[in-house]
């Protein structure tokens, strides 16, 4: 019995070995690589740098020229994201402004008044309660009605072309964007046609609103609208230049020296004199250019138009603030820039809702009146347009910076908005073989560069490496720009937009006069809530500082009371005002919080949106980054020995250091204060993370020195202050040497493993084939378009007559099997003429990643399509005739070779049988020898005959193909050269030849079966032999015994 | 007039004049700066351009108003114009930023200054300097100090030499070396002998870590080889690219006193060629070449801009060219100062130097 028990248990533990064998071998937690050096490498030596192998990733982005310099390098691999944007900003300010007597509401009212054409007014501004109208003009008027009163007249131009607003939509056919892409910016850069782009994720639900105007490079029509306003408005062309009143007609070009802006502005600037515009350019820096623009008023006319740009910030799913910044005024960034002294541009367009872009803007930014997904997305559609029509700044390209890094660099995501600064990238990235990963960037530290959570981290030197450090709450999808949970998951309920949700009486609420946090019931107006984020810190509580020590719900609760005394503390608000104002309205949406268990903490807050994800992420008031014991210690040395400022901007007032845990200066510091003074904070502190009604702080004094001694080992060690909960550790800082080291943090504790936040790069949306038959006007048409990408994916469409550019149809296409259809209704195809072409943009798109795919496809009306397909499928009939009979001959001349090989085999064997039976007996012998050798004779025979049947068959199949394709590529150059506008017209041949290449594969089959026939004659003669020798064997073994007998 | 009074005389009258003009030179600066509004306008461009960027980073923030913005810009608009002084005019900060400019005590306004000093912020104009200017001594003083040394004595003798195939060679060198620019040489120089050879550093920044007092105390051999780690590249190109301009007008000043009459005499009296170099040519070119070395030593504390940003060393001629294009007033004042001073400083050392040397001068 004990031996079997032994036996059982060496089973057991035999079986279990594997199991413990594959833990011990289960993926390590932390980032893929074991360290990251971090070092500084100039611009001009970074590509030098690759070839030396000195650096393996490059996070700065890499310009135009250097890019392409270094695309050409050998096992270095380029990795783009959007970096900024380019337009031209226009000054449309009037130039004159005058005031009548009267109220008018329209131009046309007006126009009729002043006795001039509506073109010339660019705005009325009728006030009722006065009984007047204001009214500017474009070009001055002289001789204007009795009773106006001029409030503004320019001494400077006497018509401003930018101030028709024609004029300005004109200009966006005046780019020629494909070719600045290629040759300004070797191709990097993306074609941008208004505010929003391909760089946004919104842009796929805007996508058809822009294409609606396919802003191609079409000079003369913008010639030819320049000529038709000019020439209302009374301007005359003289010698090439157009004059008003005397004057040539002049532009003010300010124009960037500093990167590839230089040439956009020379370009648009002889663009502009071939209009006929007196050009005047000023090539200015970055300092002379913004306070000609910014500081002057638009109506001194210091600049008619400048080479704006712009740097990108992160991507956002449902981003309203494009619109808001680029296209509406009323934030401020239209010409005026919303000083009270300055004359401010008012949107110009009217829809027919009675709504100006600014309306659409201001609902969408603020949510106001927004109660679905579907309503938001149709007022930024709206307002996208509107803003496009106003055309206050005509876009350029969305700028991409280049990420060098070595091929062999593993784990990489290409983050659409950071590129490879994206702090996914630092989790994921390794070289297989190798332990360290150097990384290079532009600077390591700068005077900006300062490691402080509440006022600090204002650059990307700094941003970029303590991103490598922590573990934020949540984070944004690095395709499609949408909240995600990271290290806290969380769950979403709301009553919003217009309900609200009751908060529970045992929530808090920071009091910062008392500085406790206290139940909510005590604070007026905290009963209720629009939404409750439910955190779940599971992946957080219980896993470990840098330091070792154990985080606990203390870092959290203490950390969010220090943010929210910050702010609403009267003299710590004061003090830091610059970090406090901004965060104020903000927290002025949190209503209370709870907490649930260890691990479980509820959020209620007054906001709302369609997506519940951006509810989720608004319910973090604060990442932690450090542990509560050093993040105290900012609100210690800031506004209790007043040593350090927070903000720069308080540092600069009052002429104190701002506080960076990163510099040996703090450090030690950090390390005098928590080796005495700052262990008795701990009574000063404990309220911050003591719960409501409870006598016991969630940190004990014990855990509190303990955690301070923690933190004075790790400066001992590192001589660095910095300590946090993310995949890395900063073990290494030298601001003077410009170097850094992280070193990966493998506790067994921490979430994640190496691959857990690696996503690759984006499989974007492609249209892959479309599938547009032949119009016949009237009659329902069907388009089949196949598209590849991540689901779900969308299609939607415009049919336009490329001739007027009028818009026939637009639309979303139906999801049908693996593809779409776009089904265009007689109703629509009826507009259609027949023999003509017209132009179909397909645009497809997936939710999850941000870049559309676009494709034209000519669309031929049937009558004009049918004679010339017609007649180039004449030829292509013949050629299939011919093959079509070549193969058949062939294959007649191989079934009569293999008869006739058949017919000999029979024959043969039958004179082998008949030779046999005669001479049985003696000539036994040399009969089987003789059948044996016409056996073999006949099987060679029969092989060589048919492996030359088929060669023959196969070389004349070739042939027919190569003159078939050659016929075939003339033809479809004879309709190329007849009909340039008939591309779909291949497509028809295209299906064509598939259909012969299905005919040849047919015939190919013929030759397979014609050649198993063949095998199937050689066998059964085989079989016919085999049972001949058989029968002879017998014959002889019955011979044999008779002559036995 | 005895020779102790009359140079006291020239000391002080020298003095006088030379301190004055110091003093006029930086007041008449910070007038330029205050009158045409250089710095104010760069001032308030970088203000804006710091509340631009502080309103996209409110707009990416959920839930605030347009107003509630509009009032944070506001508030911070006037704080950073009080900070920097954008609050009074000009002329009402003229005396005592020029006061204070003697003092050294005024911040630097721009972090991009602070940043070449590679000091946190805030930073005293002083602090600045006294960081930049030991890099640009350590480089291209000593370089100058090199050059110097090894011209002084083989530029006399190659003039006496002169159609030598030595003087041809160091014509040529000369030649060379002044068309080609200082940052060209240095660019050649990393690329050949950082990444190619590998026998000297590519990153030229980490001397910063070596340049610190404690650090040289407390291990001052380690120090020292450190940082002629970091030095000796820059200093050996920028020796190679003074050296023959040194030789050339060295040799130029003493080619004109070979031909005079003593010299040939001494030539052929067959005195020994040591001693026709040393006593006939070099002490009669003394006066000229103290001159050149003086001043040449005084303006090299300037710093070489597109140098010192080839070898990422940023010294004089980094913070220079920073605090112009920052608009930064008081850092251009303080150099202004500074670089002045030395050069009074020189200049009046040489007077005096003058003076003592050959009693024919009075001033």
């Amino acid at each position: 019995m004990d031996r079997k028990v032994l036996i059982a248990a060496i089973m057991i533990v035999l079986m279990t070995l594997p199991m413990g064998a594959s833990v011990t071998s289960a993926q390590p937690t932390g980032p893929g690589t074991d360290r990251i050096v971090w070092t500084r490498f100039t611009l001009d030596e970074i590509v030098e740098a690759f070839r030396a192998g000195k650096v393996d990733v490059y996070l700065f982005g890499l310009g135009p020229d250097q890019a392409q310099e270094l695309s050409q390098t050998p096992g270095i691999k380029l990795y783009t994201a959007p970096a900024g944007l380019n337009d031209f900003g226009l000054n449309p300010a009037p130039v004159q402004i005058v005031t009548v007597n009267q109220v008018f509401n329209s131009k046309e009212e007006a126009a009729d008044f002043f006795g001039v054409d509506p073109v010339v007014i660019r705005y009325v501004e009728p006030n009722e309660d006065a009984g007047t109208t204001q009214v500017e003009f474009c070009a001055v008027q002289d001789n204007l009605p009795a009773g106006t009163t001029v409030d503004f007249v320019s001494d400077k131009f006497n018509l401003n072309p930018f101030c028709f607003r024609d004029i300005r939509f004109a200009l966006n056919y005046l780019i020629d964007r494909e070719a600045i892409v290629k040759e300004v910016f070797k191709g990097f850069a993306i074609p941008k046609y208004t505010f929003y782009g391909p760089d946004d994720p919104v842009y796929t639900e805007l996508v058809d609103v822009v294409a609606k105007y396919r802003f191609t490079y079409q000079p003369q029509m913008v010639q030819n609208i320049v000529n038709d306003i000019m020439t209302r408005v009374g301007a005359v062309k003289e010698g090439g230049v157009w004059t008003y009143k005397g004057q040539p007609v002049t532009i003010i070009g300010i124009v960037r020296v500093e990167d590839q802006r230089f040439e956009l502005g020379n370009i648009f600037a002889r663009e502009l004199r071939n209009l006929g515009f007196n050009v005047q350019v000023q090539e200015l820096t970055f300092f002379e250019a913004i306070f000609k623009v910014y500081f002057t008023n638009p109506i001194d006319f210091e600049w008619s138009f400048y080479t704006e740009g712009w740097g990108k910030g992160a991507i956002d799913k449902w981003d309203p603030w494009v619109l808001a910044q680029f296209g509406a005024t009323w934030l401020g960034w239209a010409p005026g820039w919303g000083e009270a002294d300055y004359w401010n541009y008012k949107p110009e367009i009217v829809d027919e809702e009675g709504k100006t872009v600014d309306d659409y803007s201001m609902a969408t930014a603020l949510m106001e009146g927004i109660s679905s997904r579907e309503q938001w997305i149709d007022l930024l559609r709206k307002g996208t347009e509107l803003g496009t029509l106003e055309a206050i700044r005509i876009w350029v390209v969305a700028t991409l910076d280049a990420f060098p890094a070595r091929e062999e660099v593993q784990g990489i995501t290409v983050d659409q908005g950071a590129g490879l600064r994206s702090l996914y990238n630092c989790r994921g990235i390794y070289i297989p073989g190798e332990d360290t990963i150097n990384v290079g960037h532009l600077w390591v530290w700068t005077t900006r560069s300062v490691w402080n959570i509440i006022g600090g981290f204002d650059d990307v030197y700094s941003v970029d490496p303590a991103r490598c450090t922590f573990d934020p709450f949540t984070w944004s999808h690095p395709f499609n720009g949408r909240p995600i949970p990271f290290r806290v998951d969380f769950t979403v309920e709301t009553a919003g937009p217009d309900g609200t949700l009751e908060v529970p009486d045992d929530a808090m609420w920071w009091d910062p006069v008392a500085d406790e946090w206290k139940e909510v019931t005590k604070f007026e107006g905290r009963d209720t809530a629009v939404s409750k984020v439910v955190l779940d810190l599971s992946k957080l509580v219980g896993s470990k500082w840098h330091d070792g020590q154990t985080i606990t719900m203390a870092d959290i609760i203490g950390y969010w009371a220090q943010l929210l005394d910050l702010v609403y503390d009267q003299e710590k608000s004061a003090l830091e005002s610059s970090v406090a104002e901004p965060l104020r309205p903000q927290f002025d949406q949190y209503v209370a919080f709870r907490v649930v268990d260890d691990t479980t903490l509820e959020v209620y807050l007054n906001y709302w949106h369609f997506d519940p994800n951006y509810i989720g992420q608004q319910g973090v008031l604060g990442t932690i980054q450090l542990p509560v014991e050093l993040a105290l210690f900012h609100d210690y040395v800031a506004f209790v020995t007043k040593e350090r400022a927070l903000s720069d901007t308080r540092s600069k007032d009052e002429g104190i250091p701002q506080l960076s845990l990163i510099l040996s200066d703090d450090a030690q510091l950090v390390k005098t204060y928590f080796q005495g003074e700052f262990q008795n904070a701990y009574d000063m502190y404990k309220s911050y993370f003591t719960l409501p009604g409870s006598d016991e702080p969630l940190m004990s004094q014990d855990e509190w020195n303990a955690r301070l001694q923690a933190v004075v080992d790790w400066i001992d060690q590192y001589g660095i202050a910095w300590i946090s909960n993310g995949p890395f550790k900063l073990v290494f800082f030298d601001k003077d040497a410009q170097r850094l080291e992280l070193e990966a943090f493998r506790d067994p504790t921490y979430p994640f493993g190496p691959t857990d936040w690696v996503f690759g790069e984006p499989r974007p949306t492609t249209i892959t084939q479309v599938y547009a038959p032949l119009v016949a006007p009237g009659k329902d048409t069907t388009i089949v378009v196949q598209v590849t990408g991540v689901p779900p994916l969308y299609v939607k469409y415009l049919l336009r007559d490329p001739l007027t550019g009028q818009l026939v149809a637009t639309g979303e296409a139906e999801q049908a099997g693996a593809g779409f259809q776009i089904v265009l209704p007689a109703s629509i195809t009826s507009q259609l003429q027949p023999y003509s072409v017209y132009e179909l943009t397909v645009i497809a798109y997936s939710e999850e990643i941000a870049l559309p795919a676009e494709k034209i496809v000519p669309l031929q009306t049937i009558e004009a399509a049918g004679e010339i397909i017609r007649n180039a499928t004449a030829g292509l009939q013949e050629q299939i005739n011919q093959l079509t009979e070549q193969t058949q001959e062939q294959l007649q001349q191989i079934q009569e070779q293999f008869t006739g090989q058949l017919q000999q085999v029979q024959e043969q064997f039958q004179q082998q049988l008949e030779q046999l039976q005669q001479a049985l007996g003696g000539q036994l012998s040399q009969a089987l020898q003789g059948l044996s050798d016409s056996i073999t004779t006949l099987g060679t025979n029969l092989n060589e005959a048919l492996t030359q049947s088929i060669n023959t068959l196969s070389d004349t199949l070739t042939t027919s193909i190569q003159q078939l394709g050659n016929n075939l590529g003339q033809t479809v150059g004879d309709l190329n050269t007849q009909v340039n506008t008939l591309a779909q017209t291949v497509d028809n041949l295209n299906n064509q030849v598939t259909q012969l290449n299905q005919q040849v594969n047919t015939l190919g089959q013929s030759v397979s079966d014609a050649k198993a026939a063949a095998e199937a004659a050689q066998s059964t003669a085989r079989t016919t032999m085999i049972i001949s020798v058989i029968n002879l064997i017998i014959l002889l073994a019955v011979a044999a015994l008779i002559l036995r007998r | 007039m005895p020779v102790d009074r009359r140079i006291l005389n020239v000391a002080v009258k020298r003095g006088v004049t030379l301190g004055g003009s110091l003093i006029i030179i930086v007041f008449m600066t910070a007038v330029i700066i205050g009158a045409t509004g250089y710095d104010t306008k760069i001032l308030n461009a970088l203000i804006e351009q710091r509340l631009q960027a502080l309103k996209q980073s409110l707009q990416q923030r959920e839930g605030i108003t347009a107003e509630e913005i509009q009032q944070i810009i506001e508030n911070e608009r006037a704080r950073l114009r009080e900070i920097y002084g954008l609050d009074k005019p000009w002329y009402q900060r003229l005396i005592p930023m020029t006061i204070r400019t003697f003092k050294l005590e005024l911040n630097v306004t721009s972090d991009d200054v602070a940043n070449v000093a590679g000091l946190r912020i805030p930073v005293s104009v002083g602090d600045a300097i006294r960081a930049a200017l030991p890099r640009t001594v350590i480089m291209i003083t000593v370089a100058e100090i090199i050059a110097m040394a090894i011209a002084m004595p083989l530029a006399p003798y190659i003039a006496y030499k002169r159609g030598s195939l030595m003087d041809k060679g160091v014509v040529t060198y000369a030649a060379i070396t002044n068309a080609a620019p200082l940052w060209w040489l240095a660019m050649i120089a990393i690329y050949l002998f950082g990444f190619k050879a590998g026998v000297a550093p590519t990153q030229y920044r980490q001397i910063l870590s070596y340049l610190k007092w404690d650090q040289f105390t407390s291990a001052p051999i380690e120090t020292l080889y450190n940082v002629f780690y970091f030095a000796y590249l820059p200093i050996l190109v920028t020796v190679f690219a003074f050296l023959g301009g040194w030789l050339y007008s060295v040799r130029a000043v003493a080619i004109r006193v070979v031909a005079e009459d003593y010299v040939v005499v001494a030539k052929a009296k067959g005195l020994p060629e040591r001693m026709v170099v040393r006593k006939y040519i070099l002490r009669v070119i003394a006066g000229p070449v103290v001159t050149f070395i003086i001043l040449g030593l005084a303006s090299s504390i300037q710093g070489f801009i597109i140098t010192e940003t080839v070898f990422d060393w940023p010294g004089m001629g980094s913070l220079y060219y920073q605090a112009i294009l920052s608009g930064d007033a008081p850092t251009i004042l303080g150099l202004i100062y500074v670089t002045t001073l030395v050069y009074v400083l020189g200049r009046y050392i040489l007077e005096l130097l003058y003076v003592i040397l050959d009693p024919r001068v009075k001033m």
